[in-house]
């Protein structure tokens, strides 16, 4: 995308594209700033004038520039757009996924927001996050940063939470309770707008006859004393006193009919007349004969039809739509070969040619990860896995005993120190860092698998010291090839 | 994907095929050349109805014949489907480079269903469409226009353009609302539109009742050639729409309606002139046109009496006088406050003792009514839906002596105390009303999901197949699991059912409505998105919904889902449905109450997100209280020899089996499938349902607490969660290369065993005999 501007009274043009904010001046195509746009640390705006300030870091330095825009409206865009970047990069903004970082960072403690910070405590409180936290980043084995890098989804998801909407209740909608003061004679209901709402969304004539009466012909404590004496209100307590229903009366006729199905799949009424029915159908069979039931039945339809009031398109399908609902719904998916690649979603590029010049450029710092690269090596992989048989063995254990505990914790902490050790020893150029946290890692491993060792060699009363054994097998095994490699 | 079967080259609309498909293919063929019937059960989700069409099709373009295929269906979105399965077929056909030109496929239902005109089309009440669009293009209404010249009288513009229409309509697929579309651009009415192009098109979908209601086949069905292939989709109700067609009721309103007082002897001239045609013996007292059309004659066509009108009721004056008195008659009737069940015979008998009619002129009843009506040009007459409806009783009732019975019910409820009579009269025997179809057409295949016991219908229906085979599914991961609960049955049969029709309240039975409420609530716990529950009947689920709701149950239920409940109207229900649909899209999830036989169990599906688990609570035994079951049974019994017992386990079966089906749809689709009843777990229950069904019941999961049952429920769905990884190819799915080495193996033991036994290949009824089968290998 590109944005005309001034910059220094000579025309030129912003473009941001993967990641990177520049300044382009229009004559001579020259590129006169090109910073990472998580660089930039505040923007200003000037009232009236059509100006943009930006602060950004460079150098470890903090720089500005201010561009002129055209308009306002233009300027008005770009900051927009510059908020959202700031915003990412702060993380403050919960609808855009955060970053997540591959590797592990060896790098100067990130800032964290009291965001990420919460939903960390959040997810400490958990028993078996809770374990392995304390066995390997307390007891100072791999970094609180490298002990999440590994979980950044349950993080990502913790802080979508965090953040979710509420939507509505499925529960009863209007659920008022009275307060009563001393005596039972008198009932206080206190209504929230919020409750007001809700009464709306579930019944519409109350709310045609509040836009009709209210204020000029009720005042609004009236009409809420009208609602609370009929029956929309008590018919949801099993009780009708009745003062209130006259008033509402007229109102309800509308209410009805709600509205046509627009899948004709789903029209049962169509088939009503399509033919001449013989005998009638017997007793049990008509609907409609427990008078009871009609109303609570329609109640319920009606209720849930409320709560999902918003997500309901309100227009019919137009034609082409409906032809494509037919045909999604009548299609047999794993018949067809192309399934698989439905399932992911497009990759929208603004600018390929640019994208695909900088993704050339990574790859030819990471080595070699093209389609066919990645393809051979998917193929063996599937290979493997398919002749892979996991040297497991079962034993049955109390799930109370105290020796399952145990086993279970060094199992999870054994696993979280492997992975550590072979993402910290693959690397081809590894940092002092690196290896000083491999050498670590394999250290503990070590002592982690004599104390499975001490743990299988001692008598229990349900269990043999072969089948205890037999449950670490595989984790020994994993340890015995992590240790040929560190050697080697 | 494309492929040869047997030397018939197939296109079949999809990449892989289910090794299921391609063997219902192939026996579909085998009957097809053998210009025979057959039977044929498919797992419900396997695709049914695509592999028919896209056998069917391919047949009728290979071969010079073109036989005509006439698919009919229960209900109108089961139609509706049919319709865009076949769109989806011919326009990949088309992608395939088979030329689709002149091909020309159309769907039928009635005027409500089909009008576009902005006025009649919104009109509501029961046939208040047909009426409506009558008065406008009725000939003698089109007669009076003409004289009176432009703008008097008032026309629908979209028959009148379909009437001076000169162009085709362009070839291709219509599905219902295409065809409604087609009509409002270019003004024709598409009622009358799929009327006419009925004898031209390639391939017709209707319903059930097009072909063998003879009220409407007569009009309808009439000129369809021969050597069609009939196709009964979902037919394992197929008996049930056979005696109806043929059955009737009169109500007491029914009766208080039929005055007569609205047909005055005023247009004397006319009347006249009808007199004299009657004498002459003229059966076709008008010409009559497709848009004069009441009804035609109820009785089947064979079984009408090709003379002329008895001399008795040829005048006006005299037929109605006489069709007074009958209605007198049956009013005398309906006032007996005991019940009464005679055969026709003796019905007829009483007839003649009290009122002095005779058989005769009541078999003419239906037609000379119709007549009448014509002559006085009374389209509209707000009453002619029960007078129609007493004379179509009289002319069943003098026409058919064996296999009905008559049923006088003066209570609607066997504790009422005020009468509400009805006269039920009654076909027992399905065979009558399907036999001019099989006598008709050289292929008649009846197919479902679920015909167990195969060995039934053919007794059932009255006709030899050749060709009857039950598929099994084949599956790479066990996509269903079927778990029965051992929750303490309802009763709703038996000599406790006497309980159920009067005071019937569920209340009475506490401990099994809070099972059977602790259960939706635990399953509506664990069950993603879509959850359908159903009952054996209106009344159980009417009274039960009640009970939970004053439990609080209902409202313990929204915490976890919504709730959506099947009302007696339709268009709510449907509604109910679209919304029911969102919230399993959505991810709030929900619970549908509904029930066995009902509206939502025919034709609407749950797969996918839309029903992951589907409850049965009881068994859906029909009522045995009925007394038109019992007497069904009875004859049943007596004449085919089918045990009552049987004959409703595995009806029930059928239906509970039928419910369970709607949740898959494809082999990577899951779902649980809950039977909610003791009895289930018994032997003889258990085998009485579909084969692919009982293949998924493993000893773990018979007789289950609902405990066990959320715990294994449980496992399944997780695992069914993660993607589906293994291939399928080769077990349960076969691509085009292995299609051909299947069908080259088929061939292969095919031409051996003729060799060695000189063919009795295909004989899988062991009542065949030789004959047919070596027809059958010769063609």
């Amino acid at each position: 995308m590109q944005y005309p501007c001034l910059f220094k009274k000579k025309p030129g043009f912003i473009q941001i594209a993967y990641e990177r904010f520049k300044f382009i001046e229009a004559e001579q195509q020259i590129v006169k700033l090109d910073i990472p746009t998580d660089s930039i640390t505040a923007q200003h705006v000037a009232a009236g004038k059509p100006l943009l300030k930006i602060t950004f870091l460079a150098n470890e330095k903090s720089n500005d520039r201010t561009y002129t825009f055209e308009t306002n409206e233009e300027r008005d865009n770009m900051k927009e757009l510059l908020k959202k970047m700031i915003q990412q990069k702060d993380g403050s903004n919960p609808g855009t996924p955060a970053k997540t970082s591959s590797s592990i960072s060896n790098t100067a403690p990130v800032l964290l927001t009291p965001e990420e910070l919460h939903s960390r405590r959040v997810l400490l409180q958990k028993d078996e996050l809770k374990v392995i936290y304390k066995d390997l980043v307390i007891s100072g084995l791999i970094t609180e940063e490298d002990f999440w890098s590994s979980r950044r989804f349950l993080l990502d998801n913790q802080m979508f939470q965090n953040n979710q909407k509420k939507g509505t209740a499925s529960s009863s909608l209007s659920n008022l309770k009275a307060s009563i003061d001393g005596s039972v004679q008198v009932q206080k209901y206190t209504l929230s707008s919020e409750d007001i709402h809700q009464i709306f969304l579930e019944h519409p004539s109350v709310r045609r006859a509040f836009e009709d009466n209210v204020p000029h012909k009720k005042t609004e404590k009236e009409f809420w004393k009208y609602y609370l004496q009929s029956k929309y209100f008590h018919r949801n307590r099993g009780k009708n006193i009745g003062d209130g229903n006259d008033f509402f009366r007229k109102y309800e006729v509308a209410d009805e009919i709600s509205g046509e199905v627009s899948n004709k799949f789903l029209d049962l009424n169509a088939t009503a007349e399509d033919h001449f029915i013989g005998n009638e159908p017997d007793i049990t069979m008509k609907p409609g004969k427990i008078l009871a039931a009609i109303p609570l039945i329609k109640r319920f339809n009606k209720h849930s039809e409320a709560v999902l009031q918003k997500y309901k398109a309100t227009n019919q399908l137009s034609n082409e739509e409906r032809d494509k609902t037919y045909t999604k719904e009548i299609a047999i998916d794993d018949l067809d070969k192309n399934l698989e690649n439905e399932k992911f979603m497009e990759l929208n590029i603004r600018d390929p040619k640019k994208y695909f010049e900088s993704q050339a450029q990574t790859n030819e710092q990471n080595g070699r990860t093209i389609q066919a690269d990645y393809k051979k090596y998917n193929e063996q992989f599937k290979e493997k896995i398919a002749m892979w048989s996991a040297p497991l063995s079962s034993v049955n254990i109390h799930e109370n005993s105290t020796v399952f505990e145990e086993i279970k914790n060094l199992y999870t902490s054994g696993t979280e120190l492997l992975r550590h050790f072979w993402s910290s020893i693959n690397f081809r150029n590894t940092s002092d860092k690196q290896r000083e946290k491999c050498d670590k890692v394999y250290f503990a491993l070590k002592d982690l698998e004599t104390r499975a060792r001490e743990l299988s060699q001692m008598e229990y009363d349900d269990l043999t010291q072969v089948q205890v054994e037999g449950l670490f097998k595989s984790l020994f095994d994993s340890i015995k090839k992590a240790g040929a490699k560190y050697k080697s | 994907m494309k492929f040869e079967l047997d030397g018939l080259p197939i296109i079949f609309p999809y990449d892989y095929i289910y090794p299921e498909q391609y063997s219902y293919m192939r026996d579909l063929k085998k009957a097809l050349d053998g210009k025979g019937h057959c039977l044929l059960e498919m797992p419900s989700g396997t695709g049914k109805t695509v592999t028919l069409l896209s056998l069917i099709v391919a047949y009728q373009q290979h071969y010079g014949e073109h036989r005509k295929l006439i698919y009919c269906s229960r209900t109108v979105p089961e139609i509706e489907k049919a319709l865009a399965e076949l769109q989806n077929l011919m326009a990949y056909r088309k992608s395939h480079g088979e030329s689709v030109e002149k091909f020309l496929g159309i769907g039928l239902t009635s005027r409500k269903n089909l009008c576009v005109h902005p006025e009649v089309s919104k009109v509501k009440g029961i046939n208040a469409v047909d009426i409506n669009c009558k008065k406008l293009t009725a000939s003698f209404v089109r007669d009076q226009a003409k004289h009176a010249g432009e703008g008097t009288v008032e026309l629908c513009s979209f028959f009148e353009t379909l009437e001076n229409a000169e162009d085709e309509i362009p070839s291709g697929v219509y599905t219902l609302e295409n065809l409604k579309d087609f009509g409002k651009t270019n003004t024709y009415c598409p009622y009358f539109l799929a009327r006419r192009l009925l004898p031209m098109a390639n391939v017709i979908i209707y319903s059930y009742h097009y072909l063998l209601d003879p009220k409407v086949a007569e009009l309808v069905s009439k000129e369809l050639s021969k050597d069609s292939i009939v196709i009964f989709d979902e037919a394992h109700n197929i008996d049930n729409v056979c005696t109806e067609s043929l059955s009737i009721d009169i109500f007491r309103p029914t009766l208080d309606a039929s005055s007569l007082s609205d047909i005055k002897e005023t247009n004397s001239e006319k009347l006249q002139s009808e007199y004299t045609r009657l004498v002459e013996g003229l059966r076709d007292v008008q010409q009559s046109r497709e848009t004069d059309e009441l009804m035609a004659n109820p009785a089947l066509p064979d079984d009408i009496l090709k003379e002329a009108v008895p001399g008795n009721i040829r005048r006006a004056e005299h037929f109605v006088a006489f069709l007074r008195r009958f209605i007198e008659y049956l009013k005398t009737r309906m006032r007996v406050l005991h019940v009464v069940a005679e055969s026709p015979i003796s019905f007829l008998q009483h007839v003649k003792e009290v009122t002095f009619i005779e058989k005769k002129p009541l078999k003419f009843c239906a037609e000379r009514l119709s007549s009448l009506i014509r002559s006085l040009e009374l389209p509209d007459l707000p009453d002619l839906i029960s007078l129609q409806r007493v004379a179509n009783f009289a002319t069943l009732v003098s026409t058919y002596q064996k296999g009905f019975i008559l049923i006088l019910e003066p209570f609607e409820n066997d504790v009422d105390s005020i009468p509400n009579p009805v006269l039920h009269l009654t076909c027992l025997d399905a065979t009558f009303a399907i036999k001019p179809v099989f006598d008709k057409f050289s292929s008649v295949i009846i197919t479902s999901g679920t015909l167990s016991p195969l060995e039934l219908y053919p007794t059932l229906l009255g006709f030899k197949p050749i060709v009857v085979e039950s598929y099994q599914m084949s599956l790479t991961r066990n996509c269903f699991l079927p778990l029965l609960m051992n929750i303490t049955q309802v009763i709703t049969r038996g000599s406790d059912q006497v309980a159920v029709s009067s005071k019937f309240e569920v209340r009475n039975d506490l401990a099994v409505v809070r099972n059977y409420g602790n259960m939706l609530l635990e399953f509506s716990k664990i069950v993603p998105d879509g959850l359908v529950a159903f009952f054996p009947s209106y009344r159980y689920m009417e009274s039960i919904v009640t009970a939970w709701n004053e439990l609080g149950m209902l409202q313990d239920l929204l915490k976890f889902k919504l709730i959506f409940i099947e009302t007696p109207d339709a268009s709510e229900t449907s509604l109910a449905l679209e919304n029911y649909r969102l919230a399993c899209d959505n991810g709030r999830g929900a619970v549908l109450l509904s029930v066995a036989r009902g509206k939502v169990s025919e034709g609407v599906d749950f797969d996918h997100n839309y029903g992951r688990a589907v409850i049965l609570f009881g068994i859906p035994y029909q009522y045995t209280e009925s007394r038109i079951l019992k007497a069904r049974l009875e004859y049943l019994r007596d004449n085919f020899k089918i045990r009552e017992n049987d004959f409703l386990t595995f009806d029930a079966m059928r239906h509970g089996a039928q419910c369970v089906g709607r949740v898959l749809r494809g082999k990577t689709d899951y779902g649980l499938m809950l039977f909610a009843d003791k009895r289930f777990a018994r032997a003889d229950k258990r085998s009485k349902l579909p084969k692919w069904i009982n293949a998924g019941v493993t000893e773990a999961a018979i007789n289950l607490s609902t405990d066990m049952a959320v715990t294994m429920a449980k496992k399944f769905l997780k695992s069914m969660a993660q993607p589906f990884e293994h291939s399928q190819l080769g077990i349960s799915l076969w691509d085009t290369a292995m299609v051909v080495e299947a069908n080259a193996k088929d061939v292969k033991k095919r031409s051996s065993i003729i060799e060695i036994n000189g063919g009795s290949v295909g004989n899988q009824l062991n009542g065949m005999d030789m004959v047919e089968d070596d027809e059958m290998d010769e063609s």
